[in-house]
């Protein structure tokens, strides 16, 4: 804890340095960013945009998560189906985001809905490729036992693979919420009325770096406290079986 | 004898285009102990995937009784490793019987302590795994077992104890039957029925024989001669082997 408090400590002042370097509005100190972020709190903009942010993360993240584990078992579990789609798998995880947004608001015109399915399909494939992996993997021993026992398929999806898969889910996710928040906030620039992306558009217009630069740093906060909160003791809870041999 | 619970023949069975299993016919009648005896790799675990019903890729039939519940028990324990030992077998009970405590009667049956119950697979050593594995297979309530090597790398004194928890399983459930592999001649001479002895390559039954004396209490001359009989029967295949640089699969000598 020590050591990251110092290495906190070593950023601010290099970036207090650098600021006091440039001495112009491109790039202002610690000082004023918190002011800025201090304003906007207080004005209640901050909550607003960040909630609305926030909500659309959760629905693109819930809807990718959710197509992406269906997809991936499937492929994993049946060769078929892997030969079918592998393919265009590859090629789905090609396509830029930014053309599926622009297709995604051209196609179904500027609404919340458009929005949404733009980062969710974008985030689909990388969901897809993980959890294909996890599900490959299954010990074919207890996938026997699993026939042998005759577990209905409800039972072997709780039983089985959502538990097997769990590692492989929790990294889908981590890496899940760091690419669509990224992919929200363009969502937010190109076709939205608020937002993080939204108020980082009229900052930028402006030329109002200190606000630009505070709006992102709340969001990477609350990301922060989103893994400490949320992320780690799910992940230490699914993993309590990974003991020591005794 | 009564109808048979289970008849397979299996003619050929090929890996990766090799035959390991040439000549196995066998039924299983309702509270019968049959055991299935040979050296390692002799192809006595295929056979019992086959009469599972796991493995269908053969040249043979495989019958079972209508509605017949076959519960297979491997040689590897198996368990799921996110699941405690008692949840492990918990979810083997038939529906009616999940979440009641059930799985800790059965886990006292095998003799894993009550501490272990609660723990999960990786915390307790493999031979704690087996037992709970055996706890899991008798808790399955299957009218045919399919026992691969059980009892392996448990102490013998434990592995006695646990033999006696089998036949007496077999007296408490009315018509319960199983089918036992393994190398162990002594165990199988003490608990069979009838023994089918695999030899040669590839595998086929060299001998059927019906040990004297109920199974279970046998005394030791009867059980030396059972094994004795057994040997004879292998050896005589082994030097038939090797007489013969090719053996002829489609004519299994019968005994």
């Amino acid at each position: 804890m020590a050591r990251a408090g110092l290495s906190i400590l070593l950023i601010l002042l290099v970036w207090q340095g650098a600021a006091l370097a440039v001495a112009g509005p491109t790039l202002p100190g610690p000082a004023m960013v918190a002011t800025a972020m201090l304003r906007e709190a207080a004005s209640g903009q901050l909550w607003l945009h960040l909630g609305v942010t926030l909500a659309r993360v959760a629905a693109a993240f819930t809807l990718a998560l959710s197509i992406g584990t269906a997809i991936g078992i499937a492929m994993g579990r049946s060769p078929l189906l892997d030969g079918l789609l592998g393919p265009w798998l590859t090629l789905a995880l090609n396509v830029p985001a930014l053309v599926v947004i622009v297709l995604a608001y051209l196609w179904f015109g500027l609404t919340e809905l458009a929005a949404i399915a733009a980062v969710a399909v974008n985030k689909v494939p990388n969901v897809v490729v993980q959890v294909r992996a996890g599900a490959r993997a299954l010990d074919p021993a207890l996938s026997r036992m699993a026939t042998a026992y005759r577990f209905t398929r409800a039972d072997r999806l709780r039983h089985l693979l959502l538990p097997h898969l769990s590692p492989y889910l929790f990294a889908a996710a981590r890496n899940g919420l760091s690419l669509v928040w990224k992919i929200v906030l363009v969502v937010e620039l190109l076709g939205r009325g608020n937002g993080v992306g939204f108020k980082i558009h009229l900052a930028f217009q402006i030329f109002d770096v200190a606000t630009l630069l505070a709006y992102a740093l709340a969001f990477v906060l609350v990301a922060q406290v989103i893994e400490l909160t949320m992320m780690a003791p799910l992940e230490r809870r699914a993993g309590r079986w990974r003991g020591a041999h005794g | 004898m009564a109808k048979p619970l289970l008849h397979l023949t299996v003619d050929e069975k090929r890996f990766a285009g090799t035959p390991v299993l040439v000549g196995l016919d066998l039924d299983i009648a309702p509270g019968e102990m049959l055991a299935l005896v040979g050296p390692s790799g002799c192809g006595k675990s295929t056979a019992l995937m086959l009469a599972a019903g796991l493995d269908r890729d053969f040249v043979g039939t495989r019958l079972p009784a209508p509605g017949l519940r076959i519960v297979p028990h491997f040689q590897e324990p198996s368990l799921l490793p996110w699941r405690s030992l008692s949840d492990n077998v918990d979810m083997a009970l038939p529906p009616a019987q999940r979440g009641r405590g059930q799985a800790r009667r059965w886990l006292d049956g095998v003799e894993l302590p009550r501490d272990s119950h609660a723990q999960f697979p990786s915390q307790v050593s493999l031979g704690m795994q087996r037992r709970a594995a055996l706890a899991r297979t008798l808790a399955a309530d299957g009218d045919l077992l399919l026992l691969d090597e059980p009892l392996v790398s448990l102490d013998a004194a434990l592995a006695d104890r646990l033999r006696v928890l089998l036949l007496r399983r077999m007296v408490e459930r009315q018509g319960l039957a199983m089918l036992l592999v393994t190398h162990d001649l002594t165990e199988a001479a003490m608990m069979a029925d009838r023994i089918l002895v695999l030899a040669g390559h590839p595998a086929r039954v060299v001998a059927r024989i019906h040990p004297p004396g109920p199974r279970g209490q046998r005394h030791g001359e009867q059980v030396t001669a059972t094994i004795r009989h057994i040997q004879a029967a292998q050896s005589s295949t082994i030097s038939l082997d090797e007489a013969a640089a090719a053996p002829h699969p489609s004519a299994p000598e019968k005994v």
